[in-house]
């Protein structure tokens, strides 16, 4: 007997579909936007071995890229409260994805910086820059361009991560979809449509971050 | 009292001893030129001129700006570099900034100066070394001799008293090197100390003063009875816009 696919519980949940997404979304943007703010303190700490954020830096990347993203989120979220360090359940999902993404990002980002050209690096020092200015006004802008598509996947790959955030109840896309399944038992159609839902926050966010790319980092006129 | 002083001057590479104790005096107004082998340390001694390469003895003096061994703190290094503006041969501008910008970022940044301000600043300068309309164009929309003119622009745009030019028109063919040239020579007649490294005797001939550089040492040192004048020589030239500038 053929399978009969029954998508007729779309409008019931449409609304919940919807908050599911804009919690991801959420996730998204508050931790893609503080993680690239930590990758770029850390890159930079990390290039001129700031004391002594550089050896900080260090210990917090190795320990973020190696070991596994739903572990990092447990011992936030049902660890730190025996230090007496009690998060709810959002605030834990946002420090998981801000610190995984900081962790990449710094590696990544910490490359676009090493690839400034020495002729730059003098010409400034020559003009008298101070070394933070050298950062600011000469490395910055041309290594985020310079690795703004590594940086991109890096947010997706955080986003599609946030749907393990669902296992601390984290009111996210994935956690509605578990939910609406566990009262339609409509388990492909529910992951069918949610597996879309994904796809289509994943080129929506590579889009924006395109945009983001072309409007911060390039600025450049039409001539 | 000469403008550039330096004494004793010593580098060392490892155990490669690249400077042997340069003592070197440039007075103010002079167009000097630094020719010798490849890796006789002609790059090197400019450098440590405004400190991008620290000395291991002896001491520089630019402008009553020191740097010593000892003493190459922060503050005298950019006293040091305030004094004195570098051309490369690679040009070096600043990829992501348009010509105007990368003439505005240094009294922007350095001097702190109103941002409308260095944008007149830095339209002024670019007039001067003729590239008025080229101020909105990203460097890689710039021919060569284009470039290095924005690097000029942005080496005398916070007024240094020296301009120090590491073989400056080596990247470029022989008509664009000597419209450099002829940018060297305005801006020596209003009132600039130069200094270039060069490998090309006809590019060095163009200079008031040759030194002769061997193995981390100075074996001549001769004034130039009538240095060639690049405007002159442009006018014989065949082909080519005449170039258009104001010192
Ligand atoms: N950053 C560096 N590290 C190690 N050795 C260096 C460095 N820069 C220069 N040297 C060495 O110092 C010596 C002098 O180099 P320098 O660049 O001053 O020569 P140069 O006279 O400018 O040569 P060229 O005409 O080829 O430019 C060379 O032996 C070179 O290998
Ligand atoms: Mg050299």
């Amino acid at each position: 007997m053929a399978y009969q696919f029954d998508f007729t519980f779309i409008p019931d949940y449409a609304g919940m579909l919807a908050q599911g997404v804009a919690y991801t979304v959420g996730l998204t943007v508050v931790g893609g936007t503080l993680g690239i703010g930590i990758g770029i303190g850390g890159a930079i700490s990390r290039l001129w071995n700031v004391r002594p954020f550089g050896e900080l830096y260090r210990y917090y990347v190795e320990l973020f890229r190696n070991t596994p993203f739903l572990v990092q989120l447990f011992l936030i979220f049902f660890g730190l409260p025996s230090l007496g360090i009690k998060l709810e359940a959002w605030q834990a999902a946002i420090l998981a994805m801000v610190l995984n993404l900081g962790a990449y990002s710094t590696e990544i980002i910490r490359a676009g910086l090493q690839a400034t050209p020495r002729g730059q690096l003098e010409a400034a020092d020559s003009l008298a820059f101070t070394r933070w200015q050298i950062f600011l006004h000469v490395m910055l802008r041309p290594a985020l361009r310079k690795v703004w598509p590594a940086l991109s996947s890096q947010v997706v790959i955080t986003m599609l991560g946030s749907s393990v955030c669902s296992q601390i109840s984290t009111e996210e896309l994935t956690f509605v979809a578990n939910f609406i399944q566990s009262r339609n038992f409509r388990a492909f159609e529910t992951y069918f449509l949610t597996t879309g839902m994904y796809f289509a926050l994943a080129l929506l966010i590579r889009q924006t971050m395109h945009l983001i790319g072309r409007y911060l980092i390039v600025r450049r006129p039409s001539r | 009292m000469p403008l550039v002083s330096t004494n004793r001057l010593h580098k060392f590479f490892g155990k490669n001893h690249v400077l042997r104790g340069i003592k070197l005096d440039v007075e103010e107004g002079e167009v000097v030129t630094i020719v010798g082998r490849s890796g006789s340390g002609k790059s090197t001694l400019l450098r440590t001129l405004n400190g991008l390469e620290s000395i291991d003895d002896g001491i520089i003096e630019v402008d009553g700006a020191k740097l010593e061994v000892d003493c190459a703190d922060a503050a005298s290094l950019r006293a040091l570099r305030l004094k004195v503006g570098m051309v490369f041969q690679q040009f070096n501008l600043f990829p992501h900034l348009s010509a105007g910008q990368n003439v505005m970022l240094a009294p922007q940044v350095v001097k702190g100066t109103a941002k409308s301000e260095t944008e007149d600043i830095a339209r002024r300068m670019l007039e001067r070394v003729g590239l008025a309309e080229k101020f909105d164009a990203f460097p890689d929309q710039l021919s060569g001799g284009q470039q290095q003119r924005v690097a000029v622009a942005r080496a005398i745009v916070n007024d240094p008293v020296i301009i120090l030019g590491d073989e400056p028109t080596g990247n470029l063919d022989s008509r664009t090197a000597e419209e450099i040239m002829a940018l060297f020579q305005d801006l020596n007649s209003a009132g600039k100390t130069v200094i270039l490294v060069t490998h090309e005797q006809d590019i060095a001939e163009h200079c008031k003063r040759i030194i002769r550089f061997r193995d981390g040492h100075i074996i001549s040192d001769e004034k130039v009875a009538s240095p060639a004048d690049a405007r002159q020589i442009l006018a014989k030239m065949p082909a080519g816009d005449e170039m258009v500038t104001h010192v």
